[in-house]
């Protein structure tokens, strides 16, 4: 292959196009100027420490369903927690999330219904009203938080996608995006996350489909921008960052009953006499209560014994954990 | 050749003296950090400060004994007999962090409830490896 070195005259292959303007080029300082401003600026954006664009919601408090126990701080609930999809420490995900983009979102809705297909977020929500509600959240690791949730109860919302009669069970699987969530690029768990319920343990009222916390949207770190919240189960049935829903006919596989399955099981309901194989369950450390606080016993069902209890009548519990 | 070479790896005295004080202070830090930050003295133990001090005790014994075990085989390949003299240190340092961390999960953890611990230690094995170890 001959190899041609520049010449004299070579110049004159220069293309019209690649000339700098006269006016661009006697304002050049301007233009490094502008240049080095504009890639400061997104270095600035870059680095800005956190994105957290939490804003007010309007809603309307739910007395019935609320607990008149004081909530955790604020500060509590988002810098500790499990999302391992930001990394299995319980500071990871406040850590980590930052760079999370929970806007825009949409969700599908597939499987066993009239209505299928996918919606942007706000689509889904429009019709209901944000209440709050503050529930108590057990961890299966054996802590506890009293947490103000905003959100819109499940079953109406799945209502309007009219399920069949084959929609036994409703499976939830949250985002995959490895690039904006540190956790995903292990393989701890196999993404994407996948949860689920029994289709009445889904239209029960106390399950929540939650957007927001204290008031504001949800931070990135806890499931934004749209997270599950059953409260008479172990927290990881609550599915985060979720983007689909499907209705199906058959019980969903959910992720850490397939990641460990003599450890968790697809219910996962909050029981103090069924122990986790590694620990008891029996009691529960409550968060915020300092060096000295003991535990707390923690109560059937989390203390949703007297709504929940009649969903699983006549099934061993131990069996069915 | 050998003890020329041993000979520039033998240490004072005053040397070795000054090495345990230094290692003395170093392995307290950990411990020293951990009852800063519960006094509010250091950096924040977090939202579950049992949790925490307890973690950090334990990982620290863990470190430590790994260490303590690693000094006999260091002395011969780096021909430095002298480490042996840190070697009872560094034991009973990792001696002192994994009976905190145990004292801290008994009193702080389960607030000296025995019938929960009797219970626990007789589930099964697990209690004595550690719940966070064996975990994911």
């Amino acid at each position: 292959m001959p190899i041609r070195r520049p010449r004299p005259g070579d110049c004159a292959r220069i293309q019209p196009s690649e000339i700098t303007p006269e006016h661009v080029y006697l304002d050049r300082r301007k233009l490094l100027k502008a240049t080095a401003g504009a890639l400061l600026t997104a270095l600035g954006a870059s680095w800005a420490p956190r994105s957290r664009a939490v804003v007010d919601l309007r809603y309307t408090r739910n007395e019935k369903y609320s607990l008149a126990e004081q909530p955790n701080a604020y500060q509590d609930i988002t810098t500790y927690n499990n999302f391992y999809e930001f990394g299995v420490d319980k500071s990871a995900p406040h850590e980590n999330s930052a760079r999370f983009k929970p806007q825009p979102w949409s969700v599908s809705v597939l499987g066993e219904a009239e209505i299928t297909g996918r919606f942007a977020l706000e689509d889904i929500l429009k019709p209901h009203a944000l209440e709050e509600r503050v529930y108590r959240l057990r961890c299966v690791e054996a802590w506890s938080m009293v947490i103000p949730w905003i959100g819109v109860p499940l079953g109406a919302v799945l209502k309007r996608f009219k399920p069949t009669s084959r929609a036994k069970y409703v499976a939830f699987k949250s985002v995959l995006r490895p690039e904006e969530m540190p956790g995903q690029r292990f393989p701890v768990l196999d993404w994407p996350y996948a949860e689920g319920l029994r289709i009445d343990e889904a239209m029960h009222p106390l399950s929540l489909l939650v957007v927001g916390l204290y008031g504001k949207t949800l931070p990135n770190q806890n499931g934004a921008p749209l997270r599950l919240v059953a409260p008479w189960k172990y927290g990881f049935k609550g599915a985060k960052s979720i983007v689909e829903i499907r209705f199906t006919e058959k019980q969903p596989p959910t992720s850490w009953n397939l990641s460990a399955p003599h450890e968790y099981g697809f219910y996962a309901n909050v029981n103090p006499a069924v122990d986790h194989p590694r620990w008891s369950q029996a009691r529960e450390r409550r968060i915020g209560g300092g060096l000295f606080a003991s535990r707390a016993p923690t109560l059937m069902f989390n203390g949703y014994e007297q709504e929940v209890a009649a969903l699983y009548r006549g099934m061993d519990l131990k069996k069915y954990f | 050749m050998k003890r020329s070479a041993r000979g520039a790896a033998t240490m004072t005295r005053r040397r070795i003296r000054l090495i345990k004080a230094a290692l003395f202070v170093a392995c307290l830090l950990p411990f020293t950090i951990l009852v800063l930050g519960a006094l509010g003295l250091g950096p924040s133990l977090g939202a579950n400060p049992v949790e925490k001090i307890q973690d950090t005790l334990g990982q620290w014994g863990l470190r430590l004994l790994v260490i303590t075990l690693a000094v006999t085989p260091l002395r011969y390949w780096l021909e430095a007999p002298w480490l042996i003299q840190l070697r009872r240190m560094l034991g009973l340092y990792a001696f002192f962090y994994v009976l905190m961390h145990f004292l801290t999960w008994l009193v702080l953890d389960q607030g000296l409830l025995w019938r929960a611990v009797l219970a626990r230690i007789s589930h099964d094995s697990t209690a004595f490896v550690g719940e966070r170890w064996t975990c994911v």
